[in-house]
């Protein structure tokens, strides 16, 4: 059952809520003796996590239909911060990193820690179940693996692997959640005690 | 200085990709044709992926080497 609204048509920049599909990370990029590696990690889904006024500043930034030029860059973004969208089946197997070599905690869906996860109480995961004409699985975000891309790069492969964008509300939701999740203390276990 | 666009292109070295790279036929946000469960694997209760909509790829690493060319 779905969990969200979304609208299927993109705003003339980037904006937060944005759905992109195959969005790639850098891992490193290292020169040894004339050859160059890339590392990167292609991620299926990532969801647009930067303030959305931050955005559309950058968009009116660059878009500006006046001839004037801004007066100056102030309002420049360099990235854009997205979180990845997991298939959610695969999630629940701890399966959904297994093509990077990685085996994760598997979460079981019928039991309470999989229950609070599909109602967004587990604060690390953002559970998206998406209407039916979306193409897209039922997915968990997982706040951990935030990572940034370039505006550029962004910009460029929008207009191919745009999917959707979350509706207001379920956008701010979603935003809401990850500035808790990211602002959290962590606190040092004080029944350990220290060597 | 040469032109990075062309970095790749004419010097890349084959054969450094990424096994996860030459994956024959799993394409990211493509649609897949899956062997349809036994009745006996329904009955295990696997959790049936569904494939009829995007989202079934899993993030995969690729890994490009290349000379650089030019100076």
């Amino acid at each position: 059952v779905a969990n969200i609204n979304v609208k299927k048509k993109r705003l003339k920049r980037i904006s937060q809520g944005d759905i992109f599909r195959n969005v790639e990370c850098i891992e490193y990029v290292a020169e040894k003796r004339g050859t160059i590696e890339v590392s990167k990690i292609e991620f299926p889904f990532v969801v647009v996590l930067t303030q959305d006024c931050d955005l559309e500043q950058d968009g009116r930034y660059k878009n500006n239909p006046a001839a004037k030029p801004p007066s100056n860059d102030d309002k420049k973004l360099f990235s854009v911060l997205v979180a990845p969208l997991y298939n959610a089946e695969h999630v629940f197997l701890g399966e959904h990193l297994a093509d990077l070599g990685l085996k994760m905690a598997s979460i079981n869906k019928s039991k309470t820690e999989g229950k609070t996860l599909m109602q967004n109480e587990r604060p690390r995961y953002h559970f998206l179940d998406f209407p039916t004409d979306i193409p897209v699985v039922a997915s968990v975000t997982d706040f951990k693996h935030y990572f940034s891309v370039s505006v550029a790069y962004l910009e460029k492969i929008r207009p191919k692997n745009f999917v959707c964008r979350l509706s207001e509300l379920y956008r701010e939701d979603l935003s809401q959640r990850f500035a808790a999740y990211l602002a959290r203390i962590g606190l040092p276990d004080i029944s350990v005690p220290h060597k | 200085m040469s032109n990075p666009r062309h970095l790749f292109s004419s010097e890349y070295t084959k054969g450094s990709v990424t096994s996860s790279e030459e994956a024959p036929t799993l394409q990211t946000g493509g649609f897949v044709k899956v062997p349809i469960l036994t009745a006996e694997q329904q009955a295990a209760n696997i959790p049936r992926i569904d494939t009829t909509r995007y989202g079934t790829g899993k993030p995969r690493r690729i890994i490009i080497r290349g000379r650089i060319s030019g100076g």
